[in-house]
């Protein structure tokens, strides 16, 4: 009888460690991919604003000091984002996703530098101004579409 | 003629001083997020301000008094000293944030670093604070604070969906906005802890004593009040709009106050942008003023001190200490490389924790006829203000879980 209650208690605590285990790791693999959407979120916001500064510049529309610190506030804001991406842990399948937003950062944070540098190179920029506007556009696409799938899962 | 000169000086000073780091970053990005589904809040905010700013003015002139002393006398030292906590540590928060706004609007007339700003944007502060007459002060940062009436030009150079804008208003949420439940009262909350910063009634009130406020001058002040803060609260919600017409579309989400700068770049260009960078260093200029003289006011008031600018910087030295201590606290806040607009987010919502700890006392005393005689609160303004202290015991009390759900707004 003592045997059968302790076995009871034995099973009962171990599906319930179970069950805390499977609960903690559900909840740290949704954390993880929360995190990163959320990174891709801020990263394709910080392109796109990036983005809309180099359209206005093209009009004629910016002061070239906005310009100067859109552009690093850009930059800051995508380095910290590609940081939070590396530090994530890749659990629950997360590992393609992470490799693909955190390509799609660089790639922002790539536009980005090549703005800052034809910006200063000063006249004769418009073209290379133009087609880093684009191409922060792109990613910023992706970037928004990998965050909603993330969600989406 | 001199009389409405100065009526129509007050009330262009109230709008113009109305907005502050608080109100153009959260505004910003409220819109960039949620359209205009949360412009009630602004309207809900102004009505509220003026409210209790109206009171604790009317509590100064009568009383010839400022709102503080006569809490601490009327309420008892512990009560007061709830109060003065309260207020005063978020008093330095927001200086902090404060200072850093004109760093970040300076950066973006400069392109140097906010860093570098720090240090100039407090000694600059002092120095006015020391040097230049109450009414100039308050009168000049409020006149070009008016410069930030581009944004509300804007709105309409953008020829925006009116009524795509008027159903957000309604409630109705943009497409292009995709917020969980608990986010968006997180924000209600921050704009509402924005348009109630405790330290423009401790300003207002500490101000009737500066200028020597008698009854007589409680007409004016309600003209003030009632005309220029709702003007003011207009504003912010155009500044709201600007966002949600030109950045919530592209999925911006504001972070930085140049993002705040660019529906007005679309519709005005460089000139636009010109105009709205002068603004942002007036505004945020002319409320750091403001509270670093509150927190002068609050401490020097709470223990007896002699305080004001009416007196020689020698006859009440405690006070400028004060303002001085305040001052190098905000730059030691900002040098440990916080982000000036997130300080500014998480500044506005403790602004809401401690928004009941501020509004208790004045509706108080504001009752008492020991102080205020036949001048104490009406009927209708003691129902809206206990209706107020409801919003705002609510708002304090969901800030921090609605923190913690939202994870901060994120």
């Amino acid at each position: 009888m003592i045997h059968r209650l302790l076995a009871v208690r034995v099973a009962s605590g171990a599906l319930a460690l179970l069950l805390a285990a499977a609960l903690a790791g559900c909840s740290a693999d949704a954390n993880a991919r929360g995190s990163l959407s959320q990174s891709a979120t801020t990263a394709a916001s910080a392109s796109r604003a990036a983005g809309l500064l180099l359209g206005q510049n093209e009009s004629g529309r910016i002061l070239p000091t906005v310009l100067d610190t859109g552009l690093s506030d850009a930059a800051d804001r995508l380095a910290a984002q590609a940081q939070n991406v590396v530090t994530l842990t890749a659990i629950g399948g997360i590992g393609a996703s992470r490799a693909r937003v955190l390509s799609d950062i660089r790639a922002a944070q790539d536009a980005v530098a090549s703005a800052q540098e034809a910006s200063a190179a000063g006249h004769d920029s418009g073209r290379a101004l133009e087609r880093q506007r684009q191409e922060l556009d792109r990613v910023a696409q992706q970037l928004a579409a990998s965050s909603k799938r993330l969600e989406q899962q | 003629m001199k009389g409405i000169f100065a009526v129509a000086l007050g009330v262009l000073t109230a709008i113009g001083g109305f907005v502050d780091i608080g109100d153009l970053v959260t505004s910003s990005l409220v819109g960039s997020r949620f359209g205009l589904t949360l412009g009630w809040v602004l309207i809900v905010g102004a009505v509220g301000i003026c409210l209790f700013a109206q009171m604790s003015g009317r509590v100064a002139a009568v009383s010839g008094r400022a709102t503080f002393e006569i809490i601490r006398e009327r309420l008892g030292a512990r009560m007061a000293l709830a109060n003065l906590s309260a207020s005063f540590l978020i008093n330095l928060l927001t200086l902090a944030a404060e200072v850093g706004g004109i760093a970040l609007s300076l950066q973006l007339a400069s392109s140097i670093e906010p860093a570098l700003w720090f240090p100039v944007a407090a000694i600059a502060l002092w120095i006015v604070i020391w040097r230049v007459k109450f009414s100039i002060l308050e009168n000049v940062t409020g006149l070009l604070g008016l410069a930030l009436l581009v944004f509300a030009v804007t709105v309409f150079f953008l020829h925006p969906d009116w009524s795509a804008l008027g159903s957000q208003f309604l409630l109705q949420p943009s497409p292009h906005s995709n917020e969980a439940p608990a986010t968006y009262w997180y924000y209600a909350i921050g704009l509402f802890g924005s348009s109630m910063t405790p330290y423009e009634v401790f300003f207002y009130s500490s101000g009737a004593i500066e200028e020597k406020w008698t009854p007589k001058d409680l007409k004016q002040s309600r003209l003030n009040v009632l005309v220029g803060f709702p003007l003011g609260a207009i504003l912010s919600l155009s500044i709201v709009a600007c966002s949600a017409i030109v950045l919530l579309p592209k999925g911006i989400g504001v972070a930085s106050l140049f993002e705040t700068a660019l529906p007005v770049a679309q519709a005005f260009g460089k000139i636009g942008l010109i105009i709205a960078i002068l603004g942002f260093v007036a505004v945020t200029f002319g409320a750091a003023l403001e509270v670093t003289l509150s927190s002068g006011y609050a401490l020097s008031q709470f223990f007896g001190w002699p305080w004001g600018k009416f007196r020689r910087p020698a006859a009440a030295s405690r006070f400028h200490v004060v303002m001085i201590l305040s001052l190098l606290a905000a730059i030691g806040i900002l040098f440990t490389g916080v982000d000036p607009v997130q300080l500014t987010e998480f500044s506005v919502v403790f602004s809401a924790i401690a928004l009941p700890l501020t509004y208790l006392p004045i509706l108080i005393v504001a009752n008492d006829p020991g102080y205020m005689g036949d001048q104490v609160n009406g009927k209708v303004t003691n129902f809206f203000g206990l209706v107020f202290l409801g919003i705002v015991l609510l708002a304090s009390i969901a800030a921090i879980p609605l923190m913690i759900i939202s994870g901060a707004g994120a």
